[in-house]
């Protein structure tokens, strides 16, 4: 018989974010190593409007997040509140890793926009052209409330 | 007649401990708080509760401590980003 995924020894599977919970609070075990503090913080920050957070360290690799749902609170409210934290957990590393990828490349273009001086003088191209657009007529004659124009909008109320 | 005290250890490497100081000065309403700065931790300790909210206070100082750790940490983080750039 082949080694097929139907014949892993589910027992074998290692769940890579361990979680507890005690019928009023979940923990869920992050290690470190796997997740930067960044990414916790993030997905933590994202509870706290429906869960009572609370961090504390098991060791010098491992946090310990507790989640304590604000309203109604069962086994299995719990266990989804761990797997919605892990999920937003991954999110929170992808999101710091894209955002250290891509640190060099924003910071450049923050600085071009600053400093280029063809950047400013397009920005003044395209006010100039608004300028002149504001100027002509309103093809779209839409009445607008901060209109000063009564003769066309005054048929509504009274 | 007031709740039974509290305590509550927040790890110096998870909350700001700076904050944690000055959020504890805005539940004097609702508590007297005292801080024990360890090495590596402050325990904050909440006597005289109020009993309205005392099922929920130490969950919402924590709270509250989170989110203020996370606000200084992203305003550190753009400060210096701005002195690198």
């Amino acid at each position: 018989m082949s080694d097929t995924a139907a014949n892993i020894d589910q027992e074998q599977l290692v769940d890579e974010l361990q979680f507890v919970e005690d019928g009023t609070r979940v923990a869920v075990l992050v290690d470190e190593e796997l997740y930067p503090r960044d990414a916790v913080y993030g997905a933590a920050y994202l509870f706290v409007d429906r869960a009572w957070v609370f961090l504390s360290r098991n060791d010098d690799k491992q946090i310990e997040v507790r989640l304590r749902p604000k309203d109604a609170s069962s086994p299995e409210i719990l266990t989804a509140l761990a797997g919605e934290f892990a999920n937003e957990l991954l999110n929170q590393v992808m999101r710091v890793r894209i955002s250290d990828s891509t640190q060099k490349i924003r910071e450049y273009y923050m600085a071009r926009a600053f400093f280029s001086t063809s950047t400013q003088s397009s920005i003044d191209q395209l006010l100039a052209e608004l300028d002149e657009e504001e100027l002509a007529d309103d093809d779209l004659e839409i009445s607008v409330p901060w209109s000063g124009d009564e003769s066309e909008g005054g048929t509504g109320a009274g | 007649m007031p709740a039974e005290a509290q305590t509550i250890e927040l790890h110096g490497s998870l909350y700001d401990l700076a904050a944690v100081r000055e959020l504890a000065g805005q539940y004097g309403g609702v508590a007297r708080l005292s801080l024990e700065e360890g090495d590596h931790a402050v325990t904050v300790r909440f006597d005289d509760i109020d009993t309205d909210v005392a099922d929920v206070l130490v969950d919402h100082f924590c709270n509250h401590a989170l989110v203020e750790t996370v606000r200084r940490n992203s305003q550190a983080e753009a400060r210096l980003r701005g002195e690198l750039a």
